[in-house]
Parts: C-alpha cells; structure tokens; sequence
C-alpha cells in the first residue's frame, strides 16, 4: 500500500475512536467543570470534600488491591502446576480455569449470590453482600487470566539455571525464590497490573454482590446517573475513576516494557515434566498440587450451584425456569427472554464486526516499524491511545455516549447502533491485543521475500500477513463476541427498554420480586454462560503461540 | 533469461550491459540519539555481466549481506548508484526490479505448500499466464533443484537441505533477470553444503542466470562462481577468477591473510 493507503488507514479508525470514545468521555470532563459556559471546579470541590466519596475510592482500591494479590497469589501455585507439569487431563483443567475470565460479569453475580444467599449451600456463613463476597468474585474471574500469563513464561522458561542453583546446595524453595521467582517477576507484575486495572473498573459484579455498601467508583456512577440524577456529580467521579485507571495504565506499560528483557526460554517440551505425588514427590509440589486442587474445586462451586439452583423448584427438580425463559416473567420484563437472546446475538454480532474492522487495521498500523523516529513516536502514542478504552470504564463509555450523542453534530441517541458502537469500543483493545503480537511476530524478511519475488506491499499483506494472523483474528472475533455478548455497563445505559439484551433482562429479573423471577434469572444466567463458553472454547482452538495477554 | 516486460530501456551507448554498482554507500542509522550512524557499504564498484555468477567473499560483518539488500532495494543507497542495463533502479521499488533474493534460512511460506511457494512469484509473468503454464513451470523448476513430485507437501515437513532446495526453485521461478543469494547454504551442515553448492551452480548454470552469491565459506565460493570478490569493511578488495585468486598473484595483505 501506498502513503495514501496508509493515512487512511490511520485515520479511518482514529475517527472512529475519536467520535465514538474521546468525544462522549470529553464531554463528560467538560459536565464536570463547565458551568453556564465558564470553568467552574466547584463541582470538584464539592465532591472531593464529600466523605462519601473518599468511602468509595477506598472500597474500589482496596477491593482492587485485595483481589489482586490473592488471585496472583493462588494463581503461582497453579500456574506452576497447569503449565510446568504434565498429567493427564491437563487441558481440560485449564479450559476449565480460563471459562471464569470470560464469562459475563452478571452471570457471576448471579452465580456467587446463588451459593451464598440465604437458602444456597453456603447461605449459612452469612457472606452474602458482604466484602468477602466481592473479593472472592473477582478473585474467581481473574485467576485464570493470571494462571495463563504466567505460566506462558513458566512454561517455556530454561530449568537448567534452576537445576544449577541446586547443584550449588540451595534447597528446591531456595532455588524457586532465588532464580525461578526473579525469572517470572515482570510476567507476575505485569498480570498483577492487568488484574488490578479489571478490579478497579469492575461493575456489574459488584453491583450485584456488594451493592451500595461496597459501592466503587464505577457502580458509584451508575448509582448518581440513574438512581439520584446527579449528573455533575457523576461526571466528577467519571474523572477521578480515568485518573486511578491512567496511573495503573502507566504503571502496567512500565511493568510490559520491563517485561520485554530477554529471558532464556526453552520449547516447553524440554522445560515440562511429569507431576508426581508418590512417597518420592517434594513438599512444595504437594502444597501447590493442594493449594490448585481446591481453588479450581472453589471456581467450580458457584457455577454448579447456578446449574443446579436453575434446576430446582420447591425441593424437587425442573425444568420450569427453562420453560419460564419464553415469558415474559412475573411482571417484570417487557419482552421475553428468548427475545432479549436474539436481541443480544443480533447486538454482539454487529459490535464483533465493527470492533474486527476497526481493531485488525489499527493492528496493522501498529505492526509497521517506520524508518524515521518521528514515525516510531507517533505509533507509540497510537499504540497507547488504542489502550485507553480498556482502562475507562464501560459506565463511563455508556454514559458518555448518553450525554454527548443526543443532540447535533451526532444525534444517535435513538438510534440502534449505539449499543453495537460502545460494546465494540469496549473489546477493540482486547482485538488490538490478541492480533498485534502475532503481526509483530512475523519475520520481515518473509514480507520481504515476497517483495523480491514482485509482490506489491497489498498483496504481501493479503497472501502473507493475513494468511498468518488469520487464526489470531478468529480469537479476537471470539472475545469481541463474548465480550459483546456479556456487556453490562455501557449496555445498561443504553438499551431501550422494549430492545433489552439478555444481561440487561437478568439485572431486572433479579431486581424484582417473585421466586418465578429469580428461577428465571437462573435459567438465563446458565443459558448466556454456555453460549459465551461455547464462543470461547471454539475460538481458543484457534489460539497460536504468540497471541496477546490474555 | 530476464522478464522481457520489465527489461529497462535499451542501455545508451557506451553503458555496461547487466549489473553495475558505482560508489555505493550503505549506512544504518544509530539506534540511539546522538552516536553515529554505522557505515556498512564504504564506496563499493562491482560489475557483474549477463549470464556471469559473481561470488562475495568476506567475513561476518564485512557489509556484503548489506550491499545485496540495497541492490534488492530492501536497504537505501547512502550514495553511489545501482545500475541494471545502464538503468538507475533506484527508483524501482523492491517488487517491480525483476530482482531475486534467497535468504539465508530460506523464508518460506508457512501456509503454503511447496507448489504455492514456488509459484508465488509468478504473478504477472508469461508463466503464470494460466493454470497450466504455472503448474508447468511448478514441475519444471522442482525437477530442477530435484524435489520433482514434491509439490503437495507442507514446507515443515522438508529437511533443511530440501527446504533450500524450494527456496532456490522459488527464486528462479519468475526467471529474475538477476539472482542474489545471501549465504544460502550456510544454514546446512558440511556435507551437504559441499553438496548443494554444485548443484547450485548446475542450476544457475542450465538456467543461465546471472547471479551474486554471498558467502564466508571460501570452498563454496570457488566452487559456484565464476569471478569471486574479497570483501573487507565495506570495501571490495579482490575481483577475480578462482584461479587467479587461487594464483595468488598481486594480493594485498589483508586480503592475502583472509584467503589464506
């Protein structure tokens, strides 16, 4: 492609972000500090003398930074076993282990409150909407997304400087702190900081789980928005919640360029070996055998009682609730359930679109390596830019778009593509991410290979690059889709209420009162779960080595 | 053999016929702010004639990979020209020069079998005009470097000896009216690099290709080419035929004391 080819490249998706991200987010700056037209931080003032508000940004931190640490801490142990070691049924325990990362966050909700609610198998412990509750949901959608970062390294990593340390007299712990652990910390820092950004900015989860009481920042605006009307307020908030998501973005991009030093890696075939528990096996693995033992039983419990609280009705089983998901509920929905389905398939498959479109060519912006250095500089600020939307909360995407694309120059308000725009906002990172690594991969003598046998640079794109990255794409389509599908935040601002999707219609069911409700909100919990497990354990078949964090 | 639609305008009297580099310097900026750029081509002439086989013989790091990436226009010219038939091709990008290049570790096609390889680089010349010309030319040129029937498999499969093999066939297959090869066989093992390099001097002879073959293994050198040229820090140093050079006659020091 041509220089032409290539501005247009830039710029078609930098339009896109620019309409569809900076300006509603923007505009939301400019609510919190413009008053009649004028600067005005007395809004700040206001909310930042608030008590209230200082309550919320320690609950968002402190949740953050509790389930952080415990999810990396369970997750050592497991990577260690489900990368290092081989045993049989190896890969159906990390499929298992990576279903949590990807499943809707009210799903969850509904999954943690099933179990722990008055009347669910552990209703006796009392946790229900309580800080543990929220801790431990998180913990449970993050710890395979920790489990794989870490153990992709762990896997591939050279044992021979570990088994050099051992000859030098240093016990297996020894050995495991000293040369093992130093060896993992960037991959462990950064996943720490990926974890942390996804804690900081959860939503629905915490909705459900914590309520107003263990309000962050982010349900903390959808509560002034929608239940008090105070938009200033939430504007306020919306800032504050993009200055701890920067510092944490700036801090995770710190830790991936550390991260990038170079590490002497192994095929993992020659790094693995046979996990023994025999009278022979060493403490430590029985402890991390243990420890992964009961954590992916513990990631199992909520969603067989979901499965099984769906099934059952006055102490007998049914498939009642299954039944009710063609109804429209006990008052409580406008459309039935099945309707919402369609709706959300119809939805998630628009944004897949847009949000391949759009993320595929920025990936292949971003995999170019210019010659001069003012070229390189500007495809790292782009490089940057693209991860913004991962880091600002899907609410504030949401509610960005509720205030600034109402009226002129871009009234869309009503329109049905708005939803399919903010949920493909919300996943092109995840796209850029899953494709990009692949694109970099790709030796540049290969291009140049087809460039000497009188390839044009769009047929060396089209016959070798896409070629190469096609599988990378169809996970990228996976996620965006599951992403899609699942998408609360920004959704609940936007769906109309004869056009909901399916997580929006779980959220109201749950909100009402009735036992027929609350079976169906099951019913419709296992229904949206299986279909976004599907998704992604068909897309995960595609997964090439290289392919982003994730 | 050249591609008759891509034969630059008849050379203007007096203008050397085939390849002519003059005063070619080659730099690569610094990576970092401030030191300077590495000078890796210093002011080099070289001609090479139609249906002539040149080697390039130097040390690692002597600048000649470098000076054929800027003949195949994957590098800039810091100064000096680059010449085919008389022709500046300095404004020719890579894929329009009629130009081969056969990299080192090969750089084939993953997803492509061994007949897509080959005739990937047919696109817009006579043999690939139609389905049959293409497979034909396929099956010529596999026989060729002797992989006949080879066609179906997948390129992981090949050892490494065949998978140059394939690399070679794909070069030649779009009849390039100048091949350039960047240590092709230095990747392989003794025995077979011994092997290959009369096999590819066969092959570039019986196509009658003219070439320039980059290598540091003086056997190979002597054994494929038909001039060989020393190189030593960006300069060329020595141009002559293996005999002479095996004569010894008139070498400066340096050069003496790399062939020795």
């Amino acid at each position: 492609m041509r220089a032409g080819a290539w501005a247009i490249a830039v710029a078609l998706p930098l339009a896109f972000l620019l309409a569809f991200f900076a300006y509603p987010v923007a505009a939301i700056l400019a609510r919190g500090v413009v008053t009649d037209g004028h600067l005005d931080l007395g809004g700040f003032a206001e909310v930042l003398a608030d008590p209230r508000t200082w309550r919320v940004v320690g609950h968002t931190l402190g949740q953050a930074a509790l389930g952080t640490g415990l999810a990396v801490g369970l997750a050592i142990p497991g990577a260690y076993v489900l990368y290092r070691c081989t045993f049989p049924g190896r890969a159906l325990v990390r499929g298992l282990v990576a279903v949590p990362f990807v499943l809707p966050s009210v799903v969850v909700g509904v999954a943690f409150r099933s179990l722990l609610a008055a009347g669910g198998p552990l209703g006796a412990l009392g946790w229900d909407r309580s800080l543990v509750a929220v801790v431990a949901a998180l913990v449970f959608f993050n710890y395979g997304l920790v489990v794989r970062v870490v153990g992709s390294v762990w896997e591939r990593l050279d044992p021979r400087a570990e088994q050099a340390a051992r000859t030098l007299g240093a016990s297996p712990a020894r050995a495991f702190a000293t040369v093992t652990l130093p060896a993992l910390a960037p991959a462990i820092a950064s996943a720490a900081a990926l974890v942390f950004l996804f804690c900081a900015t959860a939503f629905a989860v915490v909705l459900v789980l914590g309520g107003q009481r263990y309000a962050t920042v982010e349900v903390e605006i959808w509560l002034q928005t929608t239940q008090f009307l105070d938009l200033r307020t939430a504007a306020v908030l919306s800032v504050l919640q993009l200055v701890i998501v920067a510092a944490t973005l700036v801090a995770s991009g710190r830790l991936r360029t550390r991260r990038e030093r170079s590490l002497a890696l192994v095929e993992a075939r020659r790094a693995t070996a046979p996990l023994r528990l025999g009278a022979r096996a060493c403490a430590v693995d029985r402890v991390a055998v243990g420890v992964t033992a009961l954590t992916v039983a513990a990631l199992a419990l909520p969603l067989g009682s979901m499965l099984v609280r769906s099934l059952r009705q006055d102490g007998r089983w049914t498939l009642e609730h299954y039944v009710a998901l063609g109804s429209t509920g006990d008052r409580a929905l406008t459309v039935t359930a099945w309707d919402a389905a369609a709706i959300s398939l119809r939805t998630a498959t628009d944004a897949t679109v847009l949000a391949l479109a759009v993320g595929v060519v920025l990936a292949l912006v971003l995999s170019r390596r210019p010659r001069r250095r003012t070229g390189r500089r500007a495809l790292g600020a782009l490089d940057a830019a693209v991860m913004l939307p991962l880091g600002v909360s899907a609410v504030t995407v949401g509610f960005g778009f509720l205030i600034a694309l109402d009226r002129p120059p871009l009234d869309l308000r009503s329109s049905l593509v708005l939803i399919p725009i903010a949920q493909a906002m919300v996943s092109i990172p995840l796209v850029v991410r899953t494709v990009l690594p692949v694109l970099r991969a790709i030796d540049p003598r290969l291009r140049q290979a087809a460039a000497m046998l009188g390839a044009g640079p769009g047929r060396v794109l089209w016959t070798v690059e896409l070629p190469m990255a096609l599988r990378s794409i169809g996970l990228a389509a996976g996620f965006a889709f599951a992403v899609s599908l699942g998408e609360f935040g920004a959704t609940s601002f936007l769906a109309r209420p004869d056009r909901p999707t399916l997580p929006v219609v779980i959220y109201r069911l749950l909100g009402r009162p009735g036992e027929g409700n609350y079976g169906m909100a099951l019913a419709a919990s296992v229904l949206l779960a299986v279909v976004v497990a599907l998704v992604m354990t068909t897309a995960e078949r595609l997964r090439p080595p290289h392919a982003g964090e994730w | 053999m050249g591609r008759p639609d891509e034969r630059g305008p008849s050379p203007s009297a007096g203008e050397a016929r085939g390849l002519e580099v003059r005063g070619a310097v080659v730099r690569y900026p610094s990576s970092r702010r401030g030191s300077e750029p590495t000078t890796a081509v210093a002011g080099l002439d070289l001609h090479v004639a139609p249906g002539e086989v040149v080697a390039l013989l130097g040390p690692s790091g002597c600048g000649k990979s470098s000076l054929l990436r800027t003949i195949a226009g994957l590098e800039p010219l810091a100064a000096g020209e680059v010449r085919w038939d008389g022709v500046d091709v300095a404004p020719v990008p890579v894929h329009r020069r009629g130009f081969g290049l056969m990299f080192q570790d090969g750089q084939l096609f993953g997803h492509r079998d061994v007949a897509g390889n080959v005739a990937y680089g047919l696109r817009g010349t006579p043999f690939g005009a139609t389905r049959a010309t293409r497979a034909e030319r396929v099956a010529e040129m596999l026989e060729l470097v002797g992989l006949a029937g080879y066609g179906a498999r997948a390129v992981g499969s090949l050892s490494g000896g065949q998978q140059q093999r394939v690399a070679l066939a794909r070069s030649l297959a779009p009849a390039p009216r100048l091949l350039l090869l960047d240590e092709p066989l230095s990747s392989l093992d003794r025995r077979l690099r011994e092997e290959l390099s009369v096999e590819v001097r066969r092959v570039l002879a019986a196509s009658g290709t003219t070439a320039l073959y980059v290598t540091h293994d003086h056997a190979e050198a002597f054994s494929v080419a038909d001039r060989v040229g020393v190189m030593i820090a960006g300069r060329l140093r020595a141009l002559a035929t293996p005999d002479e050079l095996a004569a010894d006659v008139a070498l400066d020091h340096d050069v003496a004391a790399f062939l020795r």
